[in-house]
């Protein structure tokens, strides 16, 4: 019996100690984000603004819109944030001027045991206007059989002022950094330019292709009736352009004209790790191919170097961007955030079965009393585009 | 791991035990099916006291069916299973020289329904699997040997005990799982005889585990979100995606202090403790993911009688049982590998349970019979901090039944009927943070809903002894369980041995 006592007493201590000391709080420190004015930017000061941090293992989002003398604490648990500073900036002197800035910065790491110091610097916020990426079909499709088709993929790019733009030079580039695979490219070139390999142009001497306010124009893949093929595809015979892909896959339709290949073929990622842009072109092809010409290196999956090649398009020329991504793979956007700060998707895995037959599309903004439909631009493709969207082209 | 080796192991053991045959195959039965001598057989655990445990020499080869189905299950163990087991076990005493036993077997299993789960060996593991939410029915074959020895040098008794599994499980559509464990335990024992026959032993006791859990999809089309699960459904959204191989390694080093009597009756006590350790790395990613520290007291107290009539155990055992999960968070800073920011201990899971047992025995020419009463207070706490989520629950198990053993002829009827009552005490949960269309969501609820079950299960089982030759006796055996859930649905069991004992 004594035994008896002494177990159950011992049983007893056990259940209290280790109740009274299981629930453990998360290591936290402090981030001081400090929010600078660029020189670009003199003459006016912060007004307002919120600050986003985004912890990447756990997906936890915080925010704070407590600025004290143009920074921004916050007490966080260990991790990798990425950070946003979305607000506005006041000039000083004359007239009062309000605009909207950003700033964005991201692998910010908190230990959990040091104080943190980051700068955040803003960049003006101000969309142009101009032509946009309406839509974006990247991810083919799948026969009645299950196997899956492409050649039906596309590109809408849409004349979102209300005047008539044209076409030509616009250049349709793929990036060649991958937004599920983050690398330390040298030299970085990323806030100044946009870096691809398949870059194609819609041709035309100045003047060739106007496009309407409010109307658009279709890149196709294969510009043929993909019906015949695939009853789940689309008939594309009445786009404007199409690519000229790899003669394995090529399919030439003569009635529609082809855009040039500036460099490589645009076989458009099907999985959706690639970001878009369309730029206008300054001076000639050859110029280009001459001028543009990056060279960098990484450090490879292997620990190795890697020294590759490529083109760097001047983010000045870029007119509109789209990231893509899908959520599990994601790392990072491979344009400037000047450009375009989210990224939208079509499944939400890698090889995800359910992406087939979707596309992402621009959301609109409004509709003029003309009628003229504005989509929605505030280079942020998070916000401005319905990802996994039915292909606006499909019946 | 080759079959011809498990043949073989069988083939010795038996052969090695022949000699066993002097005393009646009756007394050898009985030893063999008493549900008291089992449970004392584990108060003499201790490889240096092994020698002690049964008055009686065997060995035996048997075959076994078993199917077992859970309408309310963990879907990470999945709804049952159909197994197919071929087992042989020996064991030979001598107190003077040299004891020796051993156990051989091979397990083919079937599991049903397992889901968020594609890593094997869930009781080591926990909760750092491989999931998606696909998961379905997976093949394992388990092989197992194991044995060990005894022997009385001058004063002290030293023992040594080893042991080998290997599983692998696989599965033949998408999501393919192809994994390998081994487990490994080693045991070093010495014991003092002590004056009346009391003995003293101490153990040390020794594990490697290892497990290389690899996923694999064929589908053209694509394939589902793989994750590495933390804890009641949390995971790391860097590490989810395509990350599809993981390497386990773990190690467990416990002791543990008997004190038993030489001749089965008296009193009995074993304390013991053991820590496991146990870390999860992935492909490409130079640290740690996570890591289980596990500290495991336990506590038994027995007395027990046996004679020519009348035999009784009552025993008291208690076990506690706390894991905390150590997970590393990391930063893709653009290099191979990811960037380990920092680690803290997100999941802690902690059991108690205290058991309390008791079997009356009466032995005569024409009958032996037996009733046993037993309870068990569980106390179970499961937490993940950040986002914080918890499952509590404590219950009391009642169990009681009554067996008989019948000598009818030359041959040998064994009954046996069992009742057991699971009441849950009180349990609660929270898991508010997760999404209520989510397939984790799901997850969570349904295990919630089996732990926080009640059940009344009751069992018959019946087994006959026939004797073949002078040396070999045939055993088959039938079991059906059938139970109920205080929530919903029931739970099944078959089972059918056939068997010789030599």
């Amino acid at each position: 019996m004594k035994n008896v006592k002494i177990l159950m007493s011992t049983l007893l201590a056990f259940t209290i100690l280790f109740n009274a000391c299981k629930k453990t709080e998360s290591a936290r420190s402090n981030l001081n984000a400090t929010i600078v004015v660029p020189t670009s930017l003199a003459g006016f000061a912060l007004k307002s603004g919120t600050l986003t941090l985004k912890e990447v293992n756990s997906g936890r989002t915080s925010t704070s819109s407590a600025i004290n003398n143009g920074a921004l604490t916050v007490s966080l648990p260990a991790g990798s944030y990425n950070i946003v500073f979305e607000g506005e900036i006041e000039s000083t002197t004359g007239e009062k001027v309000v605009s909207k800035v950003r700033a964005v910065k991201d692998n910010v790491i908190v230990n959990g045991v040091e104080e943190v110091n980051t700068e955040l610097t803003l960049f003006l916020f101000k969309t142009q206007e101009g032509f946009v990426i309406k839509e974006v079909f990247f991810t083919g499709t799948v026969t009645p059989q299950g196997k899956t088709y492409n050649g039906d993929k596309y590109f809408i790019i849409y004349n979102n002022t209300d005047k008539v733009l044209y076409a030509d030079s616009l250049m349709i580039a793929e990036s060649e950094f991958l937004t599920t695979t983050k690398r330390a490219y040298t030299p970085d070139v990323m806030s100044t330019d946009f870096t691809s390999k398949s870059i194609v142009m819609i041709p035309g001497t100045g003047k060739t292709y106007p496009v309407q306010p409010g109307a658009s124009i279709t890149v196709a893949n294969n510009a043929i009736n993909h019906l015949v093929f695939n009853d789940l595809s689309v008939d594309l015979r009445n786009s404007n352009f199409e690519l000229t892909l790899l003669s394995s896959i090529n399919v030439d339709n003569p009635q529609v004209p082809d855009l040039d290949n500036i460099s490589g073929y645009m076989t458009m990622h099907n999985r959706g790790f690639k970001s878009y842009v369309i730029a206008k072109m300054k001076g000639t092809k050859d110029e280009f191919l001459s001028k543009q010409v990056y060279n960098f290196d990484y450090v490879n999956s292997a620990g190795k170097i890697t020294t590759t090649t490529a083109y760097k398009i001047p983010n000045s020329w870029v007119l509109d961007a789209v990231n893509l991504s899908v959520e599990k793979e994601f790392n990072w956007i491979v344009t400037s955030p000047v450009l375009d700060m989210g990224w939208t998707y079509c499944g939400k895995v890698d090889s995800d079965a359910t992406r087939y037959g979707k596309s992402v599309i621009r959301k609109v903004a409004k509709t003029e009393a003309n009628g003229r439909i504005v989509l929605q631009d505030t280079n942020n493709s998070t916000d401005d585009f319905t990802p996994e969207a039915k292909p606006s082209l499909f019946k | 791991m080759n079959i011809k080796k498990l043949i073989f192991l069988i083939v010795f053991l038996s052969v090695a035990n022949t000699y066993a045959q002097d005393t009646t195959y009756v007394n050898k039965v009985a030893e063999q099916v008493s549900p008291l001598v089992t449970l004392r057989d584990e108060m003499y655990s201790s490889p240096a006291l092994r020698p002690f445990y049964r008055n009686y020499n065997y060995a035996l080869l048997a075959a076994n069916l078993e199917k077992l189905d859970k309408d309310l299950y963990l879907k990470q163990e999945g709804s049952g299973y159909n197994s197919f087991r071929i087992n042989s076990e020996s064991f030979i005493k001598n107190i003077t020289g040299i004891s020796l036993w051993g156990k051989a077997y091979y397990n083919n299993e079937k599991i049903r329904q397992v889901n968020f789960n594609e890593t094997l060996d869930y009781h080591y593991v926990y909760p750092y699997v491989m999931a998606d939410t696909i998961g379905g029915d997976l093949n394992t074959e388990t092989y197992y040997f194991g044995g060990g020895l005894s022997k009385k040098i001058g004063g002290l008794r030293y023992a040594f005990q080893g042991s080998f599994k290997g599983i692998q499980s696989f599965r033949n559509r998408d999501p393919r799982p192809k994994n390998i464990s081994s487990d490994v335990n080693l045991s070093l024992s010495v014991a003092k005889e002590l004056s009346k026959n009391k003995a003293l032993s101490f153990d040390l006791n020794l594990q490697k585990y290892n497990q290389d859990n690899g996923l694999t999809f064929v589908r053209e089309l694509g394939f589902p979100l793989v994750y590495h699960d933390a804890g009641l459904g949390v995971y790391n959204e860097i590490l989810a995606g395509t990350r599809l191989q993981a390497y386990y390694k773990g190690s467990r080093l416990g002791a543990q202090l008997n004190f038993t009597p030489t001749n089965l009756n008296g009193f009995s006590a074993q304390l013991g403790y053991h820590q496991f350790q146990l870390s999860k790395e992935l492909s490409s990613i130079i640290d740690n993911i996570s890591e289980v520290n596990e500290d495991n007291i336990h506590l038994a107290l027995a007395y027990h009688v046996q004679s020519q009539k009348q035999s009784f155990i009552v025993r008291l055992k208690g076990a506690f049982v706390k894991r905390d999960g150590i997970e590393a968070t990391f930063a893709n800073i653009g290099s191979t590998s990811l960037y380990k920011v920092a680690e803290e201990t997100r999941y802690i899971n902690e059991k108690i349970n205290v058991q309390l047992n008791a079997i009356y025995g009466n032995t005569t020419n024409k009958l032996n019979w037996f009733v046993g009463l037993d309870g068990t207070f569980a106390n179970y706490n499961e937490n993940y901090i950040l986002p914080d989520r918890f499952i509590d629950y404590q219950s009391l198990n009642l169990g009681a039944f009554i067996s008989a053993l019948r000598p009818i002829g030359k041959s040998i009827l064994n009954l046996e009927f069992k009742a057991n009552y699971l009441q849950i005490l009180n349990s609660d949960y929270s898991w508010d943070n997760v999404k209520t269309n989510s397939g984790i969501y799901t997850m969570l609820s349904d295990n919630y809903e089996y732990l926080s079950s009640g059940t009344f299960i009751i069992s018959a089982a019946a087994r006959a002894d026939l004797p073949m030759t002078s040396k070999i006796n045939l055993f088959l055996k039938a079991k059906a369980t059938q139970g109920t859930y205080s929530s919903r649905g029931n739970i099944s069991e078959l089972a059918f041995t056939v068997g010789c004992n030599f």
